[in-house]
């Protein structure tokens, strides 16, 4: 391709991201996006001066009514389903259309089994150290039907405890004395559940090393909660050897 | 999970939350998000009724399409004004009202008005929108035009320049050259 081409592609790149090209310029240019670095570059650093343009409108308040009709109209529906090929483009600039081809869920599936395996356990269990943080509120001391389950640390040398509460349908990791991680990364929560990773919150501790996380009802299906570094965003399967591991039950 | 675990969450958390089926985790969502969705609802469509049919169908579409949401590609937020922002144009094009809200001098853009503040969540976003609107305010009239007609009036380039009498070069020029300087303009803080 010569840099006349590649100019070209970059107009049209800028009309892609306002939504402003017709569906066979849009299949057209994921096309060449599909197999050109330099454009999904320039695209990807173009998208949130899209992604603002509505921040720039007049700000007005909903009327309170609107708020009553979708809390109806949700509780009349079955819940989430399989999405619908038209809302597939979430946030590189307004086109309408899917712009990259999403990871199989069987991408999901890792198994960390030996990265357990291998990593020094320093087993610090918690349960005797929750402090009683439940998914009602962090003023609400724990009831008897509160169950504590310990974490295992699983990093070298990590000082931090942790520990997995349990209450009704509610779930919560409870992570003390952890650091902050370096350069903007976060921590990942995952469900496992035999040999297959389900990736589940995001979490950064406070200041004061502390973080209380709240779980999807979803944990009661896994066999094991685990915890590992990644990049800020989270990943869809684990980068990193898990720090963290509580089992369920 | 009770309304102030909730409150406490991230847009990201939460969406965990309506993936299970947890409507109070919506709710949450269209408390904090409600106000500009269907602002952005209103500049599209220009009628408060359509607006809110739009905001209606934008909310009902994250809570049946959660499963969809893919946090590596970008926030909650940006991926429910899109959504908003589609549904709009699509209304805007069954309505046959194309053009009513919009005019070729078209300068909404930079008018925004403030709403009063009520929380530091909104005081930061109003903080974020003058940011924007500074960025904006910056951008030649003809690139905030064809800017404007794209996002805000479902218009492909094609159409605008036919609207606007002028090369279709000229309309993706101006496109990428207003984008590059918004972009440039709201720095790394965005990235």
């Amino acid at each position: 391709m010569n840099e006349h081409d590649h100019r070209q592609w970059e107009d049209d790149i800028a009309a892609y991201a306002l939504g402003a090209l017709d569906e066979s310029e849009t299949a057209r240019i994921e096309l060449h996006l599909a197999d050109c670095q330099s454009c999904r570059a320039d695209l990807r650093w173009l998208a949130p001066a899209v992604d603002v343009l509505p921040a720039s409108v007049e700000q007005l308040a909903p009327p309170p009514e609107l708020r009553r009709r979708i809390v109806d109209a949700v509780a009349g529906e079955d819940g989430p389903m399989a999405r619908p090929a038209r809302d597939r483009a979430p946030s590189l600039g307004a086109s309408r259309a899917g712009r990259r081809s999403r990871r199989s869920s069987s991408r999901r599936i890792a198994s960390l089994r030996p990265a357990l395996a291998g990593a020094a356990a320093v087993v610090a269990l918690a349960a005797g150290l929750a402090a009683g943080y439940a998914l009602r509120g962090e003023d609400d001391a724990p009831t008897a039907a509160t169950t504590t389950l310990p974490a295992n640390v699983l990093a070298p040398g990590g000082t931090a405890t942790a520990s997995l509460l349990h209450h009704g349908d509610s779930w919560t990791l409870n992570v003390r004395d952890m650091p902050a991680p370096p350069g903007g990364a976060v921590y990942q929560v995952w469900l496992r559940h035999d040999r297959r990773m389900v990736p589940s919150v995001l979490f950064v501790p406070s200041r004061d090393r502390r973080a209380t996380v709240a779980l999807p009802a979803r944990v009661a299906e896994a066999d094991e909660v685990l915890v590992t570094r990644e990049p800020r965003g989270g990943s869809r399967a684990p980068t990193s050897d898990p720090m963290l591991a509580a089992e369920t039950s | 999970m009770t309304r102030a675990t909730a409150e406490r969450l991230a847009d990201e958390e939460l969406m965990i939350f309506v993936q299970e089926g947890n409507s109070g985790a919506l709710e949450v969502l269209y408390d904090r998000h409600g106000g500009p969705a269907y602002s952005l609802a209103h500049r599209i469509v220009g009628d408060a009724q359509a607006a809110e049919d739009v905001t209606q169908e934008a909310f009902l579409s994250v809570w049946r399409t959660s499963a969809g949401y893919d946090a590596a590609r970008g926030s909650v937020r940006s991926w429910l004004l899109q959504i908003v922002r589609n549904r709009a144009i699509d209304s805007l094009r069954r309505s046959a009202s194309r053009g009513g809200r919009l005019d070729l001098d078209d300068e909404g853009l930079v008018e925004a008005q403030e709403a009063p503040e009520q929380t530091d969540a909104e005081a930061s976003r109003r903080e974020r929108a003058r940011q924007v609107r500074g960025a904006l305010r910056d951008l030649p009239r003809d690139q905030v035009q064809v800017i404007g007609l794209a996002y805000f009036g479902g218009f492909t380039h094609s159409e605008i320049a036919e609207l606007l009498g002028m090369p279709l070069g000229t309309v993706k020029g101006r496109m990428r050259l207003g984008l590059q300087k918004v972009r440039a303009n709201l720095g790394e803080q965005i990235a």
